[in-house]
Parts: C-alpha cells; sequence; structure tokens
C-alpha cells in the first residue's frame, strides 16, 4: 500500500502540491496541512453540514470528500470568499442581521447560501431553506440566518 | 478510518478488472456518502478503494422519443433532480432525488450508489465504541439479530429512495462486467441484506426506462419524520396506464420501499387496480395489502404500527395521483 500520494488541489484559486494519504478528507487536507479552519468537524458523517466547501462551485460535506479524489476541481472555502478583504454581501449581512452566535455553522451557512445565490440570485424564502437544509444551526433557530441570506439576494 | 489503496480506473472495463482480481477488500466508491461512513463507523474496512467517479462518461440524463430515458449509473441525484429531460411521468424520479438527505449530500450521491445501498438498521449504522455493548449482528458476521431475536438471517430495511420509482417506470439495469454487459429488470436486482444480483467484478452502470403509453400517469409519495436529511419511512410510488376512452385503468405498477429487506412491486395490488375505475373501496382494500409488507423492525421514532399506517396512506395517495395524472393525460 502507498503510503502516501502526490497531489495538486486548487484552493481559493492557489494551487498547493501536497503528500497525502489515501483516507485524508478534504476536510482533513483544508484544516491540518492548509490551516484554513473556517470549514469544522461537526459530525464527520455528513449530517451536519458544519464542514461544507464549495467543490467546482456545489457545496459538499468536505468530510465525506476523499482529498485525492478532487485533484482538477476547485475549492471554495469561507476563507476566499472576501476579496481583498472586503466582505461578501453574504457576510455583511450575516454581521447586520445578528445571524451568528457561536459561529459554529456560520462559514458552512454561508457557502450554501453562496452557491443558492450563484444561480438563483432572488430566491423564495422556501427556497433558501431548502438550499441550507444540510446544514444544521444548533443556536439561532434559522430565522436570523434566513433572513440574512434574502438579504444578501436582494443587494 | 485506516488507511486504503486509491485508484482511479479509466474506464468501466479497467474498474470492473480491478474489482474482481482485487480479492475481499477491494470496493467501489462513488459518491462516498454511505461508504466513507461506514468506514468511519469500523463497519467496513476495505484495503482498496476503486472510484468510479474518475471514469469520464457515465452521469448522462437522455430522452430520446421512441428509445426512452438512459441514465448513467454516476449521474449524481442532484443532476437527476434539476434534469430537464425528466419530463412527463418521468418527472418523478427528479422529484425522488430532489428529497433524498440534503443538497450537500446530493451534490455527492450518485443513483447508482443509491440503488447499491446497504440496509439500514439502528442496531448496525452505529459507532464502534456504541456497538462495543452488544453482541455482533448477523450482518458482522455474528450470530445475533437484535431486532428479531430468533431470525437467522439479516431482515433490516432497505431505504433507497430511487427504487420504487424505477421499478415503478418499469426500468432495467444494464451491468457490465469483463466479459461482456447483461439487463435485467430492476425489480429483481435486490436480493435483501444490502446485496444485489451484482458479481464480483460487475458493475452497474446504466438504467434504461423504456417510454411509457400514452395515457398513462405515475407518483411518488414519500414519508418521512423531517423535510430533510432524514431516511424515508415509507414511500410508495405508482405508474397506471389509463384507456381513453372510458378512463378504467388498463396498466398498473405500483412499487413500495423503506419498509422491507428489499423494495416491493405490489403486483397483488397492481392486480386489484387493473381492469377498474379507481375508487375509495379499492383504495382502502389496497391500501390493506400495502400494511402486509411491512417489516416488523423497530426504528428510532417510528413503531411498526405507525409505519403501516404510513405505508397505507402513501398507496392511497400515489395511486390516487397517479390515476389523475393518467386521465389529465387523456383528456389532452
Amino acid at each position: 500500500m502507498d503510503a502516501k500520494k502526490q497531489l495538486r488541489i486548487k484552493v481559493n484559486g492557489e494551487y498547493h502540491e501536497l503528500l497525502v494519504e489515501a483516507r485524508t478528507t478534504l476536510l482533513d487536507l483544508l484544516r491540518d496541512q492548509l490551516e484554513l479552519t473556517g470549514a469544522k468537524r461537526g459530525c464527520g458523517l455528513g449530517q451536519c453540514g458544519a464542514c461544507t466547501v464549495l467543490l467546482n462551485g456545489r457545496p459538499v460535506n468536505s468530510c465525506l470528500v476523499l482529498a485525492l479524489s478532487t485533484k482538477d476541481k476547485e475549492v471554495l472555502t469561507i476563507e476566499g470568499l472576501a476579496a481583498d478583504g472586503t466582505l461578501h454581501p453574504l457576510q455583511r449581512a450575516f454581521i447586520d442581521n445578528g445571524a451568528i452566535q457561536c459561529g459554529y455553522c456560520t462559514c458552512g451557512m454561508i457557502l450554501s447560501a453562496k452557491a443558492l445565490l450563484d444561480g438563483n440570485p432572488r430566491p423564495s424564502e422556501e427556497e433558501v431553506r431548502e438550499a441550507i437544509s444540510g446544514n444544521l444551526c444548533r443556536c439561532t433557530g434559522y430565522s436570523k440566518i434566513v433572513k440574512s441570506i434574502l438579504a444578501a439576494s436582494e443587494g | 478510518m485506516m488507511n486504503f489503496d486509491y485508484l482511479e480506473p479509466k474506464s468501466l472495463g479497467e474498474a470492473c478488472s480491478l474489482l474482481l482480481s482485487g480479492g475481499n477488500g477491494v470496493r467501489a466508491i462513488s459518491g462516498g456518502t454511505e461508504l466513507l461512513v461506514k468506514m468511519k463507523r469500523g463497519l467496513i474496512r476495505p484495503q482498496r478503494l476503486v472510484n468510479l467517479k474518475a471514469i469520464s462518461g457515465l452521469d448522462f440524463i437522455n430522452y430520446r422519443k421512441g428509445s426512452g430515458l438512459r441514465i448513467g449509473s454516476m449521474a449524481t441525484l442532484s443532476d437527476v433532480a434539476t434534469s430537464q429531460e425528466l419530463k412527463g411521468a418521468f418527472h418523478i424520479l427528479a422529484g425522488a432525488a430532489s428529497k433524498v438527505a440534503s443538497p450537500l449530500i446530493r451534490n455527492l450521491a450518485t443513483i447508482g450508489g443509491n440503488l447499491c445501498q446497504d440496509v439500514r438498521c439502528y442496531y448496525y449504522d452505529q459507532s464502534e465504541f456504541w456497538r462495543k455493548s452488544i453482541e455482533p449482528c448477523i450482518k458482522l458476521g455474528g450470530t445475533a439479530c437484535h431486532q428479531v431475536k430468533s431470525s437467522k438471517l439479516c431482515i433490516a430495511i432497505f431505504y433507497s429512495d430511487m427504487a420504487p420509482p424505477l421499478i415503478a417506470l418499469g426500468a432495467r439495469a444494464k451491468i457490465v462486467s469483463p466479459d461482456g454487459e447483461r439487463r435485467v429488470e430492476l425489480k429483481d436486482f435486490f436480493i435483501g441484506a444490502g446485496d444485489t444480483l451484482l458479481k464480483k467484478g460487475e458493475l452497474l452502470a446504466e438504467l434504461e426506462i423504456d417510454d411509457l403509453p400514452l395515457c398513462s400517469g405515475s407518483s411518488y409519495v414519500r414519508h418521512s419524520l423531517r423535510e430533510a436529511v432524514d431516511y424515508p419511512l415509507a414511500i410508495a410510488s405508482a405508474v397506471l396506464t389509463v384507456s381513453p376512452s372510458n378512463g378504467r385503468c388498463t396498466d398498473a405498477r405500483v412499487a413500495l420501499g423503506a419498509i422491507s429487506p428489499k423494495p416491493v412491486r405490489a403486483e397483488e395490488i397492481e392486480g386489484l387496480i387493473k381492469g377498474g375505475l379507481i375508487n375509495d373501496g379499492l383504495l382502502e382494500k389496497a391500501a390493506e395489502m400495502a400494511k402486509k409488507h411491512v417489516a416488523p423492525l423497530r426504528e428510532t421514532f417510528c413503531a411498526p404500527d405507525y409505519r403501516r399506517e404510513l405505508i397505507a396512506a402513501a398507496l392511497k395517495k400515489a395511486i390516487r395521483a397517479a390515476y389523475q395524472n393518467a386521465l389529465s393525460r387523456k383528456e389532452n
């Protein structure tokens, strides 16, 4: 068995060359090797969505993606969202509307919301709730999160 | 989880050869949304994974009038849920796919993987730590069944969302191997205990669904505890064809899911409704027949009695909806 394999991965617009074990998930790689700790380890089973990142623009549970399967793909994490230090409208809206309590679900929520707005700039409330249905929040009860996403969509 | 070899085949043929020659420790991975969870829980420990998503050209969804619908096994559930090719009665496949798990899972999970999924059980799908407190069950190579004490076989429930509507649509599975390809009716594909007709070295490549007769309608009804994330508790899916002259049901396929070790093609219900008009009395009889298929297994938050009520309600709703859809096509 090969202990580690070479992987060239594009994260937030930058290429990285890494040595990676086959069992390393994308979440492990982002947090432990690239020190991008925005994506969180909530359940490790694809149920909570705290590990959400965008893979070729689509939100996925990074805890269920083998890192080696991401070659030739683009990964976007929360750290890649604020261009030149300016907050993304979603990030602005979450802060302005008080949608963040402990913050653990926030990165995943924002990325799921970004994927929604990229494809559907004016979603209904139902569409917003459906888009974040894979991201669990134990603090807020979701209402300010939904309000923030709708607010960002009108901008 | 333990480390393993990771292989990316360039073709189905290469993937089949890798699976055939790899011994017992080799597994195929597609979306990974079930396999990786089982590996993290220590339920399976493959030494080698063959990534089927590395093979290009297996994720198509194509409809051609006359030849029907063809869906590649690597099409993601998101792709199926949003496909513009699934029109008319085929739209139930998009509806079914859109209800699975969450958008995040659907972006990874494949239709082939959904059909080849393992059975699930409260006493099996748990971490190693949790399972330390009970004897290993039959599925783990032990002798105990924690659901039915006297059972000598694993009778856990099969939860695929895509199986019932595909069976109701009369789908065929195209299976490839190093020796060639074969086709089986999807209703015969499932064996129970998480097994399928796939032999070692074989892979599910494609689903084929023929055009339906005119004046056909379809439906898909799913009950679950919550709107998202949850596995289904009861699924009923029906495809009915009616006579254009008098609206009587001339053909029917009814499939039930998430209630038994494999999806049910309810031929006795089909026999009941063929030839007649659909009325409440008939539906009550059909609902009682559906209840008989519910396996008496304990599931979190849903006792078997309640599950029987769910499948009865789902079945009545499914037949009514498919009938109405068929009648509306008759009017056009």
